[in-house]
């Protein structure tokens, strides 16, 4: 079975290595159980990017106040962070196919592949780069 | 009702998260997922307590009308006098307990910026966390007007009976602050501090009255960096960082660039919330600002 389709992060976006589950009502693509929801009110599977985007909806806002304490609020928020901060997130993973060049129509950037090696250094290597 | 949902909450809890309620502080060296977990009820649990206390303002308004009403009908003996002292009687309850209430509660109540800017800030970032990667966080809610947060404390006194009387407390609250490695090998760092300026005025008026004027003043600095590998990202470019309004301050290592972002913003009320727009604003803008480095040889 294929991967599931959900670009995981919100500033460095890469997609999701567990198989996929099920195929979401709204978008129809196939994601696996941790990227998907039942669709409240509709009882259908629902991926958390359609789920998040219809979520901040003007009109939807105030009934789901309390998704702001959900990964589902992260996944609406990207959409609407990317396009009011013209922020172009970074992309780790495959260049070239478009699904992963452009998400939901932000153009994302890539590292040199070369580069992608230096990610898994000590992360506490200089740890004090912020003590003044 | 609310109150009931609020009881029902708080008895779920767990022995950490109400100590977290009555001492208003958290520091701990955990995975997001852990952290998430402790605040989340707490943040749904204080949504409650906010939703109460508003009900009861409503209920107990309502009350002071209703023993207006009750005192005059029993006023105009249209009732009979056991049924109108009860009347009064129940509506008076209803209004002195619902404020009573109201003011209790008030011990529970934690500062909206967990809900609405700790929990979607720390949402944000875990995102971006490497898996089982942990993140070092200090919380403090205890207040920002606390005497052990006072730095300065001034008194313009011009003597007995003449004025103006100024006082002014500062007091400095440095209450979120956070450290964690980021997928890209970077390492994230946010603080957010408030300088809280309090100002007591009293003053005579024209006609002889004494008037004491209270005015409160904070000033929201947030800062957010990053230490980036310079072996992952070309980093000549945060230079244009210095044009914007935010305050930048860059220090570089032999393999990291730390790439610092301040913005201040202002408001004057102590319960005033802080926009988490605010904060991934600024990581935003130093991950705008970063080119990819070439790779060597290229």
């Amino acid at each position: 079975m294929e991967n599931c389709s959900m670009k995981r992060g919100f500033f460095f976006l890469r997609p999701c290595d567990h198989p996929a589950h099920q195929q979401c009502s709204v978008c129809g693509r196939y994601f696996c159980a941790e990227h998907l929801r039942i669709n409240p009110g509709k009882n259908e599977p629902v991926c958390l990017d359609c789920l998040g985007k219809e979520m901040q909806k003007p009109q939807n806002r105030e009934k789901n106040d309390d998704e702001i304490y959900e990964p589902t609020w992260c996944y609406g928020y990207r959409h609407s962070y990317y396009s009011g901060c013209h922020y172009r997130p970074w992309y780790l993973g495959r260049r070239g196919s478009a699904d992963n060049d452009n998400f939901d129509g932000h153009e994302t950037r890539f590292f040199d592949s070369e580069v992608d090696d230096n990610f898994d250094d000590d992360p506490n290597a200089e740890d004090s780069s912020f003590d003044s | 009702m609310f109150f009931f949902s609020a009881l029902r909450q708080y008895f779920a809890l767990s022995g950490a998260q109400r100590k977290f309620i009555s001492s208003g502080i958290y520091a701990g060296n955990r995975t997001p997922r852990e952290i998430l977990d402790f605040i989340r009820p707490l943040a749904r649990f204080d949504e409650n307590i906010d939703n109460t206390r508003s009900q009861l303002t409503k209920i107990g308004c309502a009350g002071l009308i209703l023993l207006f009403i009750a005192a005059i009908v029993a006023g105009n003996e249209a009732l009979t006098p056991n049924i109108a002292s009860g009347l009064v009687i129940f509506t008076a309850v209803l209004f002195v307990g619902s404020f009573l209430l109201r003011w209790f509660l008030s011990s529970f109540d934690l500062h909206n910026n967990l809900r609405l800017f700790v929990v979607p800030v720390l949402n944000t970032i875990s995102q971006d966390m490497p898996e089982n990667a942990r993140m070092i966080i200090k919380l403090d809610l205890r207040g920002k007007t606390l005497k052990s947060k006072m730095i300065n404390e001034k008194h313009d006194n011009p003597g007995w009976f003449s004025y103006p009387k100024i006082s002014t407390w500062t007091y400095k609250d440095y209450w979120f602050s956070c450290k964690a490695p980021m997928v890209d090998g970077s390492n994230l760092f946010i603080n957010v501090e408030d300088t809280v300026r309090s100002r007591k005025k009293t003053c005579k008026s024209r006609s002889g009255k004494t008037k004491i004027k209270t005015k409160v003043k904070i000033k929201h600095k947030i800062t957010a960096g990053l230490a980036m590998k310079t072996k992952v990202y070309d980093l000549s470019r945060t230079d244009k960082l210095q044009n914007t309004f935010d305050r930048v301050k860059t220090k570089d290592k032999p393999k990291r660039k730390a790439v610092t972002l301040t913005a201040r913003a202002v408001s004057t009320d102590v319960e005033a919330r802080l926009e988490p727009s605010i904060c991934l604003d600024l990581i935003g803008k130093i991950l705008m600002n970063a080119a990819p480095a070439t790779a060597k040889g290229a």
